[in-house]
């Protein structure tokens, strides 16, 4: 009975604490539809991309070429029926060019996304901008978190609670901070450490886990922003040698946006995962280790911590690395056509900031594990013997 | 442990509620300022942070009547009634707070910022006067640096030497100005030959920007003489093209308290200023460069092949003889350039530092000398955008125009970095059009022709293809019949470098080259890419490969030029060496320029690096000149078929337009109200099913038109077929053979017909035998 109602003490607990994420959430999307941005790249305030649905393809003239037919070009006249805004209902003509940059070849009854450019001083001008592939994303979303939910059951609800503060804090505050010329380096650091603390705190509730794995996630995270700084003194990386700068030099001009910082940022919380995988899998196998026998010390806890992350390492570097070779397959491509020689490659602005970036992750990756194993540790240690039995009732 | 869990809520609690408070300090500005102030040994300090000032704060003026408003700031002047203080004059909301936030803007003397002591409406307009005694009359220039909020005037002895976003301020007691943040700061220099020996007054009107601003300052930091300073000079002459060959736009920016200003010019006639002249009038505007105003006036019925002079002159100053000349009519020659981007360069400082614009402004020199060395008689110059990098620093013009510009006529569109409107008041563009304004304001599509040319310049900070297109329409429908038509705008459609793949230049591609195929464009010129392509002959999105030589004569399309950095300030990756649509590029790091040369039958483009190499030259021929008067061609009516558009009888003339009549005076507008439409097949005959057999071919149920044959399945007409037919088998075969004593034949075995029906022969094998 009185287990019962502790529980249920903690639960309530938990649950206002889900809804202060929540509240805040919905906080940080109301304050960013607000945020002003003194800076626009381009005049398109005459320019509408609306829904549309083919309605009908009047003539073409299509060539398919290359190998497989992959190359497709030519024009499709066709008619397109305007599904919203203004000009909702009306049918449209319009001239689509295929072109290998512009490769949206329609059929009837193919939605679409049209772009009306509708200035009051002129006739209306339409293109095809693109397939209409909003409802797709989003059922690819709501799939992707139904997946979480029926496989991780309770657990799954809350790690998408979790992302999804971790998603609303970066595009809603993170981004127009950065935009608007904020500190690139505070900003990140507090959005790493918001989201670890909620991530980690909606993974495993709250428990001297959660406290435990947000430590040591926090501190592998500022470890991969110390190692970041450290490798791009030495390679001599700077905002300005992004293939972006040239753009952002501009924006920089009118809102004080700092290069620099948003390279960390981007650092920062690309290796935020990967950390916190490390950091959370440490210390639930430690945890698990303590919990099958509580009488283990510290230095043994520690041991199999260090054990069980140098198995973790050998993957997790793969990871980081991995992904960055998937995803630059097509500018690895390119850079081969372009007959790149070794000097080079190596120092690109490309490589080098790929270099600072991934290996920035993967050596914080890599340190995350002693720290963890250390934090894990001597925080559980410490805590058996200061209320062995309390703690041991508190556990979900 | 329940420690443990009251840190981890409160950690957690704590974290989410703080989340708010960043977001909100993110809107907030930062700006930067270096101040810089030289001395000079001679110098003699007038005014510093001590000076006393009298002051008037209680929303009054001191001025008896507006027609003599400036009364106030004469040395004659009695302001023994008003307040006396020294220090930094100002209030935040009625209080000596700091008007900004980190305690530089902390004023020490309050000023009584509402009218009634207590609440908005503000005091419009306070008065500051001090005194200044010189053992002699003052040589050369005072310099001076204020801080105001929000607007100021400054006076030497009731003469206006500066004016501080004073546009607005046309009485002592009117609200106008800024309204920022903090105090801005204003610097100026005025004639110190106002100071005379003796007693002499300095007085500083400031003004609030509105009656509900919450804050006011004035401090003046130091003003001394400079008996050996020279008065600054008008600068930053931009001679454009006018709105054809007889006219040229001028700007220039000038430092005089002056409200009124005009242009002198005549036709050159030996060293001294003729003494009968033109006189342009000249708007005056106070400009964002502070300290100036910039100047536009329009120079017009200039005669060809003429050398001009002409001076700029106000209300106290007229200046030195500029000179420019004229070009003969006819074929005609001019240099294409883009993308100095003054201050981008970063091999020699930071972008935007000053080392960065002095650098490039010596590359920018020398391209323009080595180009008007080779191309001595080019008439004029056309820049494809950018002009400088940061386009709200005002240093970054000073550096474009460094190498005088003076006597140089050009054409120039905006760029993505010159996109603010410093460059609205620097350019002074001729027939300039309601469309592609960025942002509402900044810039313009406008047109000029030269010598039958047609020039239509693109303002691409704006996305919209719709006010492109209706800009170019209206353009050409006013100038029907021009040699070429020749369009510029900065934002490359057709370029290899990193640029080429923005999915802004992608969408522009897509949408406007079409629109530059229906309009019958010649040419197009861009920038943007920093690096040389020229394109194959485009129609609409598709190149013709076979266009790439070094001319082509007649061609079924448009060319498209994208210009090299014109000083290398700045040069991107190639990522494009083989679009489909270039045929020549250039991606050395050198920069470069072109000379056009155009004649009614050639269009040559020659591009060369400053460095003396050519690097390409490409030669459109028309094997016809256009003709520069209509020419129409008659159309005659035709009656419209089932399908088919028929037509009334029109002029079509080959300027694209059509005309009710032959001497083409009354245009049809809408071109397509010339065609009529298809009738429609108005009688048909049903068909019924006839089905087929074995050799001869049925039909299926259709109905035909009786005009044009068509068929169709259904009686709406709504489904067409080809074929009705349906195929008989084409032969009898199998069945039994009959006979009688004639005849052998055979019934079909599938539709029981007879066929071969034959007389017996001698070895006839049908079984019959004459014998029985």
């Amino acid at each position: 009975m009185m287990k019962l109602k502790r529980l249920t003490k903690k639960q309530c607990l938990e649950c206002i604490l889900i809804a202060l994420v929540l509240l805040s959430m919905v906080v940080m999307v109301l304050v960013f539809s607000n945020v002003n941005y003194s800076y626009k790249m381009y005049d398109t305030d005459t320019l509408h991309y609306v829904k549309g649905t083919v309605v009908e393809v009047v003539d073409q003239n299509i060539t398919y070429s290359g190998s497989g037919g992959e190359y497709i070009t030519g024009v499709q006249h066709i008619k397109v029926k305007i599904r919203e805004g203004e000009l909702k209902g009306q049918t449209v003509e319009i001239k689509n060019y295929i072109t290998v940059q512009h490769n949206i070849v329609v059929n009837e009854g193919r939605r679409v996304i049209v772009c009306a450019d509708t200035p009051d001083n002129a006739e209306p001008y339409f293109t095809l901008y693109n397939y209409d592939r909003a409802m797709p994303v989003w059922i690819l979303a709501i799939v992707f978190v139904l997946l979480v939910i029926i496989i991780g059951e309770r657990k799954g609800l809350m790690s998408c609670i979790g992302l999804g503060f971790t998603i609303c804090t970066v595009i809603c505050w993170l981004l127009p901070t950065l935009y608007n010329g904020g500190n690139g380096t505070l900003v990140s650091i507090a959005t790493v450490i918001l989201s670890t603390i909620v991530s980690c705190f909606c993974i495993s509730g709250l428990s001297s886990k959660t406290l435990l794995n947000i430590i040591s996630t926090t501190v592998g995270t500022l470890s991969a922003g110390l190692i970041y700084k450290l490798f791009s003194f030495v390679l001599v990386i700077s905002g300005a040698s992004m293939s972006e700068s040239e753009a952002l030099a501009l924006i920089s001009q009118t809102t004080g946006l700092k290069l620099s910082g948003i390279l960390f940022a981007g650092v920062m919380i690309s290796a935020l995962g990967a950390i916190m995988d490390v950091a959370v899998s440490i210390g639930a196998s430690l945890y698990e280790i303590r919990e099958h026998n509580p009488n283990i010390t510290s230095k043994e806890l520690l041991k199999s911590g260090m054990n069980i992350g140098r198995d973790m390492i050998g993957t997790m570097t793969n990871t980081l690395i991995l992904a960055f070779a998937g995803g630059s397959i097509a500018m690895l491509i390119l850079l081969i056509s372009y007959g790149v020689q070794y000097n080079q490659l190596i120092s690109s602005n490309y490589i080098a900031l790929e270099v600072a970036k991934g290996l920035a992750g993967s050596a914080a990756v890599v340190l995350t594990v002693p720290i963890s194993a250390l934090v894990c540790a001597f925080g559980f240690a410490k805590l058996k013997t200061k209320n062995k039995v309390d703690f041991k009732e508190e556990t979900l | 442990m329940i420690k443990l869990k009251k840190v981890l809520s409160v950690l957690l609690a704590v974290c989410l509620l703080t989340v708010a408070v960043p977001v909100i300090a993110a809107s907030v500005e930062i700006n930067s300022e270096i101040a810089t102030v030289s001395e000079t040994a001679t110098s003699t300090t007038i005014v510093d942070e001590n000076t006393t000032w009298s002051y008037l704060d209680d929303g009054t003026d001191p001025s008896a009547s507006n027609s003599n408003r400036h009364s106030w700031a004469l040395n004659s002047f009695d302001d023994s009634s008003w307040k006396t203080a020294s220090g930094k004059f100002g209030s935040k909301k009625g209080a000596l707070s700091d008007l900004g936030s980190d305690g530089t803007y902390v004023p020490t003397v309050l000023l009584n910022l509402y009218i009634n002591g207590s609440a908005a409406p503000t005091v419009p307009t306070y008065f500051f006067r001090t005194t200044v005694t010189l053992e002699a009359d003052a040589k050369g220039v005072v310099n001076g640096t204020i801080y105001y909020d929000d607007s100021a005037i400054v006076y030497i002895n009731g003469t206006r030497v500066a004016g501080f976003y004073a546009d607005d301020l046309t009485t002592n007691l009117s609200y106008g100005g800024s309204n920022g943040g903090v105090p801005l700061k204003g610097e100026f220099t005025a004639d110190a030959t106002l100071l005379k020996a003796g007693e002499n007054t300095i007085a500083v009107e400031v003004h609030n920007a509105k009656n509900s601003s919450s804050d006011i300052w004035f401090s003046a930091t130091e003003m001394s003489i400079d008996p050996s300073g020279e008065m600054p000079k008008e600068k930053n002459i931009a001679l454009t093209m006018g709105a054809d060959e007889t006219q040229r736009n001028i700007t220039w920016y000038e430092p005089y308290e002056s409200s009124t200003a005009s242009v002198q010019y005549a036709v050159k006639d030996g060293d001294a200023f003729p003494a009968s002249y033109s006189t342009a009038t000249a708007t005056v505007t106070g400009a964002i460069d502070q300290g100036y105003n910039y100047c536009k006036a329009t120079l017009t019925n200039l005669a060809a092949d003429t050398d001009y002079v002409y001076r700029l002159v106000n209300d106290t100053t007229v200046s030195q003889i500029y000179t420019f000349s004229t070009a003969q009519t006819g074929d005609f020659s001019f240099i294409f350039l883009s993308d100095p981007q003054i201050g981008a360069n970063t091999t020699a400082g930071a972008a935007n530092s000053a080392a960065s614009g002095l650098a490039d402004a010596e590359s920018w020199a020398n391209t323009l000398n080595v180009a008007s060395q080779k191309f001595p008689d080019a008439h004029f110059l056309v820049s494809g955008g950018d002009q400088v990098n940061s386009g709200a620093t005002e240093d970054q013009y000073n550096y474009f125009f460094s190498p005088d510009l003076s006597s140089l006529s050009m054409a120039v569109v905006m760029g993505n970095h010159d996109s603010v409107s410093n460059y609205n008041e620097h350019f002074n563009n001729a027939n300039t059009t309601d469309y592609g304004k960025f942002n509402g304001s900044v810039g313009s599509d406008y047109w000029y022709v030269y010598n039958d040319v047609l020039f239509l310049n693109l303002n691409t900070m704006s996305q919209s293809t719709a006010e492109h297109k209706a800009f170019m329409e209206e353009a050409l429908r006013q100038n029907p019949h021009v040699l070429w038509r020749v369009v510029v705008f900065h934002h490359s459609i057709y370029s290899i470098a990193s640029h080429s793949a923005d999915s802004d230049i992608i969408n522009r591609r897509n949408e406007l080259s079409p629109v530059f195929t229906e309009l019958g464009i010649d040419v197009v010129l861009m920038g943007h890419d920093h690096t040389y392509t020229r394109s194959y002959i485009m129609k609409d999105l598709t190149p013709d490969t076979t266009t790439g030589g070094s001319s082509v004569t007649d061609p079924d399309g448009v060319l498209y030029v994208t210009a090299h950095s014109a000083t290398g300030s700045k040069y991107y990756n190639i990522i494009n060496q083989n679009a489909s649509y270039a045929a020549v590029t250039n991606t050395q790091k050198v920069p470069a320029y072109s000379n056009v040369v155009v004649t009614p039958t050639s269009f040559k483009i020659s591009t060369y690096q400053t460095t003396g190499a050519q690097i390409d030259e490409y030669e459109i021929i028309k094997s016809k000149a256009n003709s520069l008067e209509h020419n129409p061609e008659y159309v005659a009516a035709k009656d419209p078929t089932c399908t088919e558009y028929g037509n009334t009888a029109y002029y079509s003339c080959d300027c694209n337009r059509y005309y009710e009549d032959e001497a083409c005076t009354k245009e049809i507008i809408d071109k397509s109200s010339v065609l009529i439409a298809p009738t429609g097949h108005l009688n048909t005959t049903h068909h019924a099913r006839v089905p087929a057999n074995c050799i001869k071919d049925g039909n299926i149920e259709h109905w035909q038109c009786n005009a044009c044959n068509a068929c169709f399945k259904d009686e709406a007409l709504t489904k067409e077929i080809d074929n009705v037919i349906i195929a008989s088998r084409g032969q009898h075969s199998g069945g039994e053979t009959y006979y009688n004593n004639k005849y052998h034949w055979t019934l079909c075995e599938h539709c029981a017909e007879p066929y071969n029906r034959d007389e017996h022969s001698a070895d006839c094998s049908c079984g019959y035998t004459q014998n029985n």
